[in-house]
């Protein structure tokens, strides 16, 4: 008996101070971290500032700014629970669910914490555009926009200035949106430079304006760096090269450029072949041979559907192929899948 | 079952490759360039089956000293190799064995005198391999339904003696190669030492992999001995089990001996043994495809003996070969009954699965019906015992497949790849069903006609419906399986979704898409499995594309066929997908016009591919109707060997008495080529074959087009060899099969008019060869003697035809010959033609020309030639008036006035030839009043050709017997006056028309110059 009321003690002590242990625990910040090697660890402390390229923490260790592109996501030491169950169904892409968790949250209380539930709802909204869901472009660019008046210290800002470009193009302001990628070429953002440059070059081709288009696509060309993203996007620009090459007048000589990638990369890049592939059905729409045309975009529609932008491209590219051709069949149930899954693309306002 | 038919070939192969090896192994190519090539000579008339100058080429070989002195020690081996390689192409067995027993003798010979041991060994292995192929040629006979049952004991008899004799040899061969191995040193400074010893490890381990085999065979001599051939079975069962163990890990032979080992046991009654090599055989990782059928086929006669039914076992082998069967695959009633058992199996464990799992145990149940009522659905001997099985399980055979098949699919959301693809196998599974039933209803729908061609309408358009709803389902659970997969999924697999995914398009009809998938995996994945497969489904879809496009999207499809089929021959150059690229490479060439890539991919079709033939045909007939468009005659020479050469490959190995219709066609287009490439010998044995064939081939003799083509190419053979064409034989020869030709042509068409009037096109047309060739005759000698021919080929027709068109053809033509006779000096044989044209053409007037006024005046104009080559020119000059004044006409006033000059000529007459000059008979024209002359002479038809430029020849023709009648007539009358008036008139006509003397004419008027400046002088 003895030796069983001591345990029954040990126990609710012990108990008491795990209890507020956590409750210590949950008052602090947290920052995710991603290491070099693609994990994300998890560092406890304090945030002290934030800014757009870096956030200031201190831990036990001291302090130190850590720069955005290191940071995953971060945990406000008093934010509710629906906050962070919020952002893992962004994550999962149950955006819907991340809306109405978001809803439930009481805004005021922190500042860091309202900037963390409007970032997070405009990228519901923005996710929700993009898979087709109930939002539409400039809803959701409004939604984005809207953040980046109220927050413009936020680490978020650079890729909500993406978003809001992404949005943009979609939603047919192709000079806004071309705006919103320059913003990101200054960024020092790595990625986002990449990233700026590439999609003002997509917005330029889409407007037609295919010298400044290349310029931009020889600007990633031109990037000193050498890491795996800005890599990814010199494969990509030297594929949208040719396009614009091919777009100018030489589709020959594009023809050539691109299926040199294909047959040199490994097939597993499936963004890269969805690029080339398109880019190789532009050169043959140029040549007028749209049975040559339509084979190359099929690739992209058949094999990497994965990759939503150059798919929904591919498709559009092959209702008008099709319809063309008078294969009224096919040109249907292509354009049924831009009014449903692409239906708040660019690709859908182009639609005759 | 067929079981070991297969495994005999696939031994016979085995051996036959090996026998090639080692020959090469012995004697590598070497030739000084001073002495003889004989090497090179001897394998040129091997590459071209020349076997026979082969063997006579070695005949003197052995003795000729510019031979190499090492070949022409080995000139027995070499005359053995050639009679071995000679029974390839022979289909008689007793002149195989004739053949295999002279190789054994020479071998026997030769090996006495070989001293190198490494020699020696090969060549006895050579000779073991010759009574293996002997032993097994008696056993192949011994088996055949045809032989009879006397001559069945004999052979049983040969068989074992020589497949006894062939197995110690093997042994022998082992034991001294595995000596050998032990005993090889590598020599350092040799650079071929190491690859010697590769070789003869490679001899060693064909030696040992063919022991077995030869047991096999061996076993099954000892007929209606069952004690012995069971307990050599199991010896040769075991002894192949020793080769699987020692070398399964290496080579597919050591996995295919499991496999031969299982049938061993299962042919001597020892089911639980067989059942054991085959868990093995299947138990070997990715086992490969032709491992897997010889299990299967093994399978099937095993597995029902084991006790309990080994279901689980059958599921394992038979589900995945089953599930990818093609259409071709499901035409064959071997892997039919694979799939039944399949069937069968699956029943037995829905059995087991009743009580725990009722859901999955239904799922069984349900495959296990589709699949067996496909079998009884199928035409195949094994339909019957499907529809019992059906019956004992209480199924109907004609439920619908596809509620089934969505009964027995899972729908659910799969939950990883694995998940994923199992589905999706599920659910493409009754498609290849669906398709068949679709492309049966397809079949033949443009021939039917009102409520049955809209009822099938309908019908396929449910069955299309059908298999586009499957397809659809399929297509998702596949796209799920694509999302699923990660950097961790084989790629295997993923292809193999790839190849289901293309698949699933191809069934629905989106060709386009399934060749996008096939070239990507073709492009980025050769070395993956099912990435082959995918491809040859991508050949089939452009081939599609290609069938039903026009214009651009035709040319698209045809380059990316002729591109993929490139592409594939060089990274899968042996395989079966190869081949049927090839095939499809070639019929788009073909169909496009294209010979020469046609030909590139022909040569790439397996000599034993079914489509080869039927191709060769196609391709042969394509470029042979391109000869018309030859623009001379060099070019239509080559179009002429090139047709020859796809024909010939089309009716190879065929036996005209048996041959199709189809192989019929390329026979008759064979029998034009030969005769148009210059090879008339070719042409006239095929066309002496045909002919005979007509009457004994039910299939080709029962059409009168076919017959009548035959008759057709017979015909124009026998007349260019009559031409020459280097054949021999006499002229008369080939006018009497000629002759033969016509009579039956024109027997058959009795009684119908098309067919009479070809018959009169034919004698039209023989008639103008003949004519031509006459013509072309060097000099009298030859044309008199021609000449008989001809009258008896002309009264043959003349008695055997019985319309009076195609007499006077005969009347006609012989005349012309006549005449032709006469003015190359041959006066008596011309009258006598004439003669026997007049003949002729009483008899076409007797027969009547049916009202025909052309045809009525033809034959009086012919008859007053005859007249005139007879020598008879009064009846002949009256003839004529009387015909000219019924019609009168340039050629017949020109006929007329050279009548009238003949006449002069010939009885030295002054008169007519001054009634050929200035005309005869005058008569009072009704229409005019004014006075005119019936026969308008060479005066008045001199003038009125002149100034026409339309009648140019006819001019050349009026002038030139114009002034030869006034020369003929100077000389007679004995005018100088006369004759330089000719003279003048013909200086100023040659000075006026540079365009008279040309041609034939200027020969002519040459000599009329000289003729008469010698006058004058």
């Amino acid at each position: 008996m003895k030796r069983n009321q001591i345990l029954c003690c040990g126990l609710i002590v012990c108990v008491t101070i795990c209890s507020t242990l956590s409750t210590a625990l949950a008052q602090e910040d947290a920052i995710y971290r991603i290491k070099k090697s693609g994990k994300v660890s998890r560092q406890l402390g304090k945030i002290e500032s934030i800014s757009k390229l870096a956030i200031s923490f201190s831990d036990r260790g001291g302090s130190e700014n850590v720069p955005v592109w290191e940071i995953d996501k971060i945990l406000v030491g008093s934010e509710p629970a629906q906050l962070d169950d919020a952002r893992d169904s962004v994550k999962s892409g149950s955006n819907d669910e991340a809306i109405e968790l978001l809803g439930q949250v009481k805004k005021g209380s922190n500042p860091a914490i309202d900037a963390e539930v409007d970032w997070y709802l405009a990228l519901a909204k923005a996710n929700t555009t993009f898979s087709g869901g109930s939002y539409n472009a400039v809803d959701a660019g409004g939604e984005v926009a809207k953040f980046l008046r109220t927050h413009p210290e936020s680490f978020h800002f650079v890729p909500a200035t993406d978003l809001l470009g992404q949005l943009a193009m979609a939603g047919g302001k192709l000079d806004f949106a071309v705006k919103q990628f320059s913003v990101l070429t200054k960024s020092k953002w790595p990625e986002y430079v990449a990233r700026g440059y590439f999609f003002s070059g997509e917005a330029l081709i889409r407007g037609k304006k295919y010298d400044q288009a290349k310029a931009a696509y020889e600007k990633i060309i031109g990037l000193q760096s050498n890491d795996d993203i800005t890599q990814r996007y010199k494969q990509l620009a030297k594929c949208q090269m040719a396009r614009v090459t091919a777009l100018k007048g030489d589709p020959g000589a594009a023809i050539k450029q691109l299926e040199a990638i294909i047959s040199r990369e490994n097939p597993d890049n499936t963004e890269l072949f969805a690029y080339a592939y398109n880019a190789l059905g532009h050169c043959y729409l140029k040549q007028n041979n749209l049975a040559e045309a339509e084979e190359k975009f099929l690739f992209t529609d058949l094999l990497f559907d994965t990759e939503a932008a150059p798919h929904a491209e591919a498709v559009f590219q092959l209702a008008n192929i099709w319809s063309t051709q008078k294969q009224t069949d096919l040109s249907s149930e292509a354009r049924k899948i831009i009014n449903s899954r692409y239906r708040n693309t660019w690709w859908r306002s182009q639609l005759n | 079952m067929k079981c070991y038919t297969n495994s005999s070939k696939r031994s016979a192969k085995w051996l036959s490759i090996g026998l090639i090896a080692f020959s090469l192994f012995l004697f590598p190519a070497t030739e000084l360039s001073a002495e003889e090539p004989a090497e090179r000579f001897l394998q040129a008339l091997r590459d071209r089956g020349l076997y026979k100058v082969a063997l006579h080429y070695l005949d003197g070989a052995g003795k000729t000293e510019s031979v190499a002195a090492d070949f022409r020690e080995r000139v027995l081996f070499e005359k053995a190799q050639i009679l071995i390689d000679s029974v390839a192409k022979i289909r008689s067995g007793d002149e195989i064995s004739k053949r295999l027993d002279q190789a054994d003798k020479l071998l026997s010979s030769y090996s006495k005198k070989v001293s190198d041991p490494l020699r020696s060994t090969e060549v006895k292995k050579i000779q073991a391999n010759v009574r293996y192929f002997r032993g097994r040629n008696y056993l192949k006979q011994a088996e055949s339904d045809k032989t009879p049952e006397k001559k069945k004991k004999k052979y049983f008899s040969q068989a074992n003696k020589l497949l006894g004799d062939a197995i110690p040899t093997y042994r022998e061969v082992q034991k001294s190669q595995a000596t050998q191995l032990d005993n090889f040193v590598i020599d350092p400074q040799d650079k071929n030492s190491d690859k010697a010893l590769q070789k003869l490890q490679a001899s060693y381990v064909d030696t040992r992999l063919k022991v077995p085999v030869a047991m096999e065979k061996y076993a099954l001599s000892f007929q209606g001995k069952p004690k012995q051939r069971n307990s050599k079975l199991v010896e040769a069962g075991k002894e192949f089990e020793a080769v699987a163990v020692k070398y399964d890990g290496r080579f597919l032979q050591g996995q295919m001996a499991r496999a031969f080992a299982a049938k061993c046991y299962q042919l001597a009654g020892k089911p639980a043994e067989s059942f054991k090599q085959l868990n093995l055989v299947f138990d070997y990782p990715s086992p490969p495809k032709p491992l897997v059928q010889e299990g299967l086929v093994v399978g099937i006669d095993t597995w029902p003996k084991v006790k309990p039914y080994p279901y689980k076992a059958v599921i394992k082998a038979a589900a995945q070969p089953v599930a990818l069967l093609s259409r071709r695959d499901k035409s064959n009633p071997t892997w039919l009954r694979i799939q039944l058992e399949l069937a069968r199996a699956k029943h037995k464990e829905s059995e087991a699965l009743k009580k725990k799992d009722p859901k999955a145990a239904k799922k069984l149940q349900n495959e296990a019906s589709r699949l067996a009522r496909e079998v009884a659905r199928r035409a195949n001997p094994h339909s019957k015992m499907a529809a019992d099985l059906l019956k004992g399980w209480g199924v109907s055979v004609t439920a619908v497949d596809s509620e089934e098949a969505v009964a027995a699919a899972d729908l659910t959301p799969a939950t990883s790849f694995a998940d994923a693809k199992q589905k999706s196998t599920e659910l493409i599974q009754p498609l290849s069903s669906q398709l068949t039933d679709l492309n049966a209803a397809k079949r033949g729908i443009d021939k039917l006609k009102g409520d049955e061609k809209s009822n099938r309408e309908v019908e396929v358009k449910e069955l299309q419906a059908a298999v586009s709803r499957q397809a659809n389902q399929a297509l998702g659970m596949l796209s799920q399986a694509v999302r699923f997969a990660d950097k961790d999924t084989p790629r295997a697999d993923l292809n193999n979704v790839r190849y289901l995914q293309s698949y699933c398009h191809f069934a629905k009809g989106r060709y386009s898409n399934s060749a996008v998938i096939g070239r990507f995996l073709m492009e980025k994945y050769p070395t993956i499995d099912w990435s082959r497969q995918a491809s040859a489904l991508m050949v089939r879809s452009y081939e599609r594309i290609f069938d039903s496009s026009t214009g651009p999207g035709r040319d698209l499809a045809r380059d990316k066929i002729i591109e993929a089929a490139s592409a594939m021959s060089t990274r899968w150059a042996d395989s079966n997908e190869s081949a049927s690229a090839a095939v499809a490479a070639t019929r788009v060439a073909v169909l496009d016009g294209d010979f020469e890539a046609a030909d590139r991919f022909f040569s790439k079709i397996p000599a034993n591919s079914p489509n080869r033939g039927p191709l060769a045909a196609k391709i042969g007939q394509e470029i042979w109707g391109q000869r018309k468009t030859a623009t001379d005659e060099k070019q239509r020479m080559k179009v002429a060997k090139s047709a020859k050469q796809f024909l010939s490959a089309a009716i190879e190995n065929s036996d005209p008495a048996t041959m199709n219709f189809s192989i019929g066609v390329a026979a008759l287009y064979y029998i034009d080529a030969s005769r148009d490439a210059g090879d008339v010998r070719e042409a006239v044995k095929r066309s002496d074959e045909m002919l005979k064939s007509l009457d004994s081939n039910k299939v080709i003799g029962k059409s009168t087009k076919f017959r009548q083509s035959a008759y057709n190419a017979a015909l124009n053979t026998y007349l260019a060899a009559l031409s020459g064409g280097g054949v021999k034989g006499k002229p008369q020869k080939w006018i009497d099969k000629s002759k033969g030709v016509i009579k039956k042509m024109a027997d058959e068409a009795a009684g119908d008019p098309k067919a009479v009037a070809n018959v009169s096109r034919v004698y039209r047309k023989v008639a103008i060869d003949l004519e031509d060739k006459f013509e072309s005759l060097p000099n009298l000698k030859e044309k008199e003697s021609f000449a008989v021919s001809l009258q008896s080929f002309f009264s043959a027709i003349g008695s055997g035809a019985k319309d009076g068109k195609t007499r006077l053809w005969a009347g006609s033509t012989l005349l012309s010959i006549a005449e032709s006779l006469k003015s190359a000096g041959g006066d008596a044989k011309g009258k006598e033609l004439a003669a026997e044209a007049i003949g002729l053409l009483d008899a076409a007037k007797e027969a009547g020309f049916d009202g025909d006024e052309k045809l009525e005046l033809n034959y009086q104009q012919q008859l007053a030639l005859a007249q005139r080559s007879s020598g008879d020119y009064e009846a002949a000059v009256k003839s004529f008036e009387a015909i000219l004044a019924k019609a009168n006409g340039l050629n017949l006033q020109i006929d007329a006035a050279k009548t009238l000059l003949l006449w002069g000529v010939e009885k030295n007459e002054g008169q007519p030839l001054v009634s050929a000059m200035n005309g005869r008979t005058t008569y009072k024209d009704p229409k005019t009043g004014k006075s005119r002359k019936r026969i308008w002479g060479w005066k008045t038809l001199d003038g009125l050709t002149r100034g026409n430029e339309k009648f140019r020849e006819q001019f050349r023709e009026c002038k030139y017997y114009s002034v030869l009648c006034r020369l003929r007539y100077g000389e007679i009358a004995d005018s100088k006056k006369a004759i330089q008036s000719a003279k003048k008139d013909l200086d100023r006509a040659l000075q006026r028309f540079d365009d008279l003397a040309v041609g034939p004419w200027k020969k002519k008027y040459d000599q009329l110059l000289k003729d008469l400046e010698s006058a004058l002088n």
